[in-house]
């Protein structure tokens, strides 16, 4: 496959693609671990030594994370499909635009919210979802079923309107479950030392959870026959799974500090060496490709310990590389307010630069860089953004990876969530369609009969 | 056949059967359910295969890129296939066998699925930062929402005009003013 020859030169991918050969996710996704001694991109001064590398179970944890937090939705969206059939778009935008929002607000109150707290709010909105979803589906099947079939009187159109609201609602919640809980799970990711051995799990788990939830209809609403009621109350199964992997299989990761002492220490020595070469303008946010990209996470994180030992670096400052605006509206933090006078007041890319140089050890030596705007981009900064313009400006200085992130589902039939179950579970299945039919000839039969009807 | 904004005409069997996808597998219908079904299993496959198993390549930023373009590629690749089908009713199914079609959608799948992966994994590796790092995480999970709601309006528009090219009956978006 042309895939292969992607493979970035500089790495040892972790895990040789042989041994991943059996296509169990819970058999692949443990093996990740034992590689992930090597993985930890190397580093320049390569000294991959940390211990620690991610347990077996953290990696089951996160892939039951990513199952669990897409499987509600898949099933509830399919089971919107059956019950409100009239009302696709709607449903479709309520599927996908609570989600949305929430994601958007998340940079201003995830590093406030403690990540047990948003795992159980999470599980919290599928837990409330379910039951109502329940609930709409008698209130549906009683209203004289799939209002689009056009019959029933006032009140039982009455019935199904409000039910098919309150499908509509624990959608809504759904999405707002989904969401929070990948948002939060992905965060979570970044906190483990092998991001990228948790976040593989992580995605693994996602990808399964369109089958899984297929599969989860299929057994319990097909075969068993299982009422779409008593179904919605069986995928309770899922946040419970969720809070399982959650606070039961993950362990917390390890404490930021020590694991990379010498590390630090190299990283902060090379830092002395290379802070002098500053970059010269403030004002581009793009690296080039490699500079970045290619950086090692260890050396990285190192040099940043390394640097929050050197007593940090103002936010402020790290966003002056944006707009001035934004380093203005970061002033009235009084906290840093010593430091930054320390260095004085310099004009604020400038300020950028220098206080990027250190956050940088390595691109500068690894790469000589082509442009001559070697500036770190926003997202190498060393410290949190704070404020509202800061932080605003930051996520958009991500957009290197957000906009093809973005991309790349417009030919896949959008999101691998909410298409492949509807062909199946939109209509009803066949043993009910034979009965509906046979129902159908019998009432013809007997108008014919009385005459009511003329043909 | 009165109704809500984004009411389905009632007749239609499969409810949300947006997509250019839903306009491909033949003139009969029965036909085209069955080429989505495929397709769509096909499209979860690769999509679970990728999300496993692409973190591995590794891919750099500027490599991101290529994620997009191909899935460009390939969609016009299906809504040609389906525009040409209108065409030539008969002749376009043996020039470009359906079937065919399927392997495509498991690229897509696997496009899709490996641009998920990666660009997780390379940011997280990009952002040193471990506090920042956890917010840049959760903030690029926008564009993941933000992208599934762009393809489905993406879809539904060119669902809308390959049904009226094909003369199928049934799309939600009726690609015209009517």
């Amino acid at each position: 496959m042309a895939l292969s020859s992607w493979r970035r030169r500089r790495r040892t991918p972790p895990l040789p693609p042989a041994t991943s050969s059996s296509s169990s996710p819970r058999g692949a996704a443990p093996p990740a671990p034992t590689s992930a001694a090597t993985s930890p991109s190397p580093s320049p001064s390569s000294t991959p030594s940390t211990p620690s590398s991610t347990p077996p179970r953290n990696v089951l944890a996160f892939w039951l994370l990513g199952l669990a937090n897409n499987s509600p939705y898949t099933i509830a969206l399919a089971a919107a499909n059956e019950l409100a059939a009239g009302a696709v778009g709607s449903i479709f935008f309520t599927a996908v635009f609570p989600a949305l929002l929430l994601k958007l607000t998340t940079p201003f109150w995830f590093p406030r919210v403690h990540v047990n707290a948003r795992a159980a709010a999470a599980a919290l909105m599928a837990l409330t979802a379910f039951p109502l979803l329940a609930a709409a589906t008698k209130g549906i099947k009683e209203g004289g079923g799939e209002g689009s079939r056009g019959g029933g009187g006032g009140g039982a159109a009455a019935a199904s309107a409000t039910s098919s609201r309150s499908v509509l609602a624990s959608i809504a919640l759904l999405s707002f479950q989904g969401g929070l809980g990948e948002a939060s799970a992905l965060a979570a990711a970044g906190s483990y030392p092998h991001p990228r051995v948790v976040l593989g799990a992580w995605s693994s788990g996602t990808g399964a959870a369109g089958p899984v939830g297929f599969s989860f209809l299929m057994l319990f609403h097909v075969f068993a026959k299982l009422s779409l009621r008593a179904t919605m109350l069986l995928a309770l199964f899922w946040p419970a799974l969720w809070l399982v992997a959650h606070f039961v299989i993950l362990r917390p990761p390890p404490p930021r500090g020590p694991d990379s002492e010498e590390e630090a220490a190299a990283a902060a020595a090379a830092a002395e060496g290379e802070g002098a070469v500053l970059g010269a303008g403030g004002g581009a946010i793009e690296l080039s490709p490699l500079s970045a990209s290619s950086r090692p996470l260890s050396a990285a994180a190192a040099s940043a310990s390394a640097a929050a030992k050197k007593e940090a670096l103002d936010p402020e400052e790290a966003t002056g590389l944006l707009t001035p605006r934004a380093a203005e509206a970061g002033e009235d933090d009084e906290e840093r307010g010593e430091a930054r006078a320390k260095k004085g007041e310099q004009g604020a890319a400038a300020a950028a630069a220098a206080a990027a140089a250190p956050a940088l050890p390595s691109s500068s030596s690894v790469l000589p860089s082509p442009s001559s705007s070697s500036a770190s981009p926003l997202w190498a900064a060393t410290s949190l953004p704070k404020g509202f313009l800061a932080t605003s400006a930051h996520v958009a200085s991500l957009w290197p990876f957000a906009v093809p992130l973005f991309l790349v589902y417009f030919a896949g039939e959008g999101g691998q969530e909410n298409r492949p179950l509807s062909p199946f579970f939109s209509s009803p299945p066949p043993s009910e369609r034979k009965k509906e039919r046979k129902k159908e000839r019998k009432k013809e039969k007997t108008q014919l009969f009385f005459g009511w009807k003329k043909i | 056949m009165g109704g809500k904004k984004f009411e389905l005409p009632t007749k239609t069997e499969y409810v949300c059967q947006a997509g250019v996808w839903s306009a491909l597998g033949g003139p009969d219908a029965a036909e085209r359910d069955r080429f989505y079904k495929y397709a769509n299993w096909l499209y979860q496959a690769g999509v679970f295969l990728s999300r496993t198993f692409g973190g591995w390549l590794r891919l750099s930023r500027r490599q991101l890129w290529l994620l997009p373009a191909a899935q460009g590629a390939f969609l016009v690749l299906f809504a040609a296939a389906g525009a040409s089908a209108a065409a030539w009713a008969g002749l376009a199914p043996r020039l470009l066998p359906f079937p065919l079609l399927l392997v495509p959608a498991f690229a897509v799948g696997l496009l899709g699925g490996l641009g998920y992966v990666s660009t997780f994994s390379l940011l997280a590796e990009s952002v040193p930062f471990a506090p920042l790092r956890q917010v840049s995480l959760a903030a690029v999970s926008v564009a993941d929402s933000a992208g599934i709601a762009l393809a489905d309006a993406v879809s539904v528009a060119v669902q809308g005009c390959l049904y009226r090219a094909a003369g199928i009956p049934g799309a939600a978006f009726k690609c015209g003013w009517i």
